[in-house]
């Protein structure tokens, strides 16, 4: 297998983003990278994707973005989960159990 | 980290300035530099993490929805865009200053041209000392040189436009300057900003300069061989100093033509401060001072060959000058 296919895991995105998001609030390469370790190295978000995926969460008023100065000094644009985030996530979590349930009826049997 | 810049301004550079554009590649080039320095912490080295970061970029078509920019990525597949690297550029400035030295050295040879009348009487009356010398002989003597500098001038500016071929693909084609061509052009025209500043103002110094021994020898000084090498000296301090003028001209207008090539509206046409250019309300005032020059250097002929009268007609240029001035003052607008 090569890795994950982007197509099949592009409606996900938004809920890894936002299940790191309800911790704390971060910026885009350390959210990255932390989708990066959770998964163990097996899933690396593009740039270009989890850009889109900021900017589309902000427009949709599921996260809030700021400027502030973190570590080493540097201004970057950090993003927090907003209560209209922290609600879809938990829709996603279910949407997510019944999809896995259902796929797996099909899928995990190879 | 210069070559992961450098790809992030050259992605950018065809797309529209728009506020959510500069905000996207400012977050971009954000989350590039960490992730370039936190691989280098973690010991990779510098060229495997240059490849690294640029790899895992993906793709503007990730972010053209998000941008409203999907016309313009779309476009810029589309339209064939053509890339002009560096070394053309460089490549570019070095013809173009050929063909802009051929030019000017062509006009200053016309306009010297005139001078090989009086100095061939100056010669002449040297030579034979007052004695009795066939002056109509002379004379056509001069004015055969003073027609083959003309034709040789006309010549000159003619081969200075055989190169132009070469390079038309610059107005007719969709060309953009690649980032690192782009940045390398603008440097190269503020190092030299100094040195074409120099010398326009000597080239404008030569001219006011050169009729000064026409106003040393008037008076009773008037003819003779004062006269005669006032006259030879105006025309060629002149010829120096037009040809000094034209030079500078050329050079900043090769520049100017490269720096203007990434389309006004996009993100690669107003990255350095070279690329802010005159723009004009009034559509006829941009049209006619883009023949400006060539206007004022036909008069200036025409004039200058119907009445012989040199000495006069040369006031033409710094009116000239004082005018367009005026006229840019008055009408021009500097934006990016």
């Amino acid at each position: 297998m090569s890795g994950i296919s982007s197509d099949v895991i592009r409606g996900y995105n938004d809920t890894m983003i936002l299940c790191i998001l309800m911790e704390d609030a971060s910026y885009g390469y350390r959210v990255s990278k932390e989708i990066s370790r959770r998964s163990e190295g097996k899933y690396q978000i593009k740039e270009t994707t989890l850009y889109s995926a900021f900017n589309r969460l902000e427009k949709n008023g599921l996260v809030e973005s700021y400027s502030d100065v973190g570590e080493n000094g540097k201004r970057r644009t950090y993003y927090r989960i907003t209560e209209a985030g922290r609600a879809f996530y938990r829709d996603k979590c279910e949407e997510w159990k019944l999809t896995k349930e259902v796929v797996e009826k099909f899928a995990g049997i190879g | 980290m210069e070559t992961i810049h450098n790809y992030l301004e050259t992605m950018f550079s065809a797309l529209p300035n728009t506020d959510e554009v500069y905000r996207a590649k400012d977050e971009l080039s954000a989350m590039m530099e960490d992730k370039f320095h936190a691989l280098l912490e973690e010991g990779v080295a510098e060229e495997e993490a240059v490849a690294k970061v640029i790899s895992e970029f993906g793709s503007l078509d990730e972010i053209a929805d998000d941008l409203g920019i999907r016309e313009a990525v779309v476009g810029v597949d589309e339209k064939k865009q053509r890339r002009i690297t560096e070394p053309e550029t460089a490549e570019y400035l070095k013809d173009s200053g050929k063909a802009v030295r051929r030019r000017a050295c062509g006009v200053g040879l016309i306009v010297a041209g005139g001078s090989l009348m009086p100095l061939v009487r100056l010669v002449a009356d040297y030579l034979y000392g007052g004695a009795y010398y066939p002056v109509q002989l002379v004379e056509a003597a001069g004015a055969m040189g003073m027609f083959l500098c003309i034709a040789f001038g006309v010549g000159m500016i003619i081969v200075s436009t055989s190169g132009k071929q070469k390079w038309a693909f610059l107005s007719h084609e969709n060309c953009q300057l690649d980032y690192p061509a782009l940045s390398a052009v603008d440097s190269r025209y503020r190092a030299e900003q100094e040195k074409l500043s120099m010398r326009l103002a000597t080239g404008v110094g030569l001219c006011i300069l050169s009729i000064l021994p026409i106003f040393l020898f008037s008076g009773h000084f008037r003819g003779g061989i004062f006269g005669q090498a006032s006259q030879a000296a105006f025309l060629i301090v002149g010829a120096c100093g037009i040809v000094l003028i034209l030079c500078t001209i050329g050079r900043k207008r090769a520049f100017e033509r490269l720096l203007g090539l990434n389309g006004r509206d996009t993100v690669g046409g107003n990255q350095f401060l070279s690329q802010k250019r005159l723009r004009f309300d009034e559509p006829m005032i941009e049209e006619a001072l883009s023949v400006y020059w060539q206007t004022v250097l036909c008069l200036y002929l025409c004039w200058s060959f119907l009445t012989f009268s040199w000495t006069r007609t040369w006031v033409l240029w710094p009116v000239a000058a004082l005018i367009h001035r005026l006229l840019v003052n008055l009408f021009g607008k500097e934006e990016f």
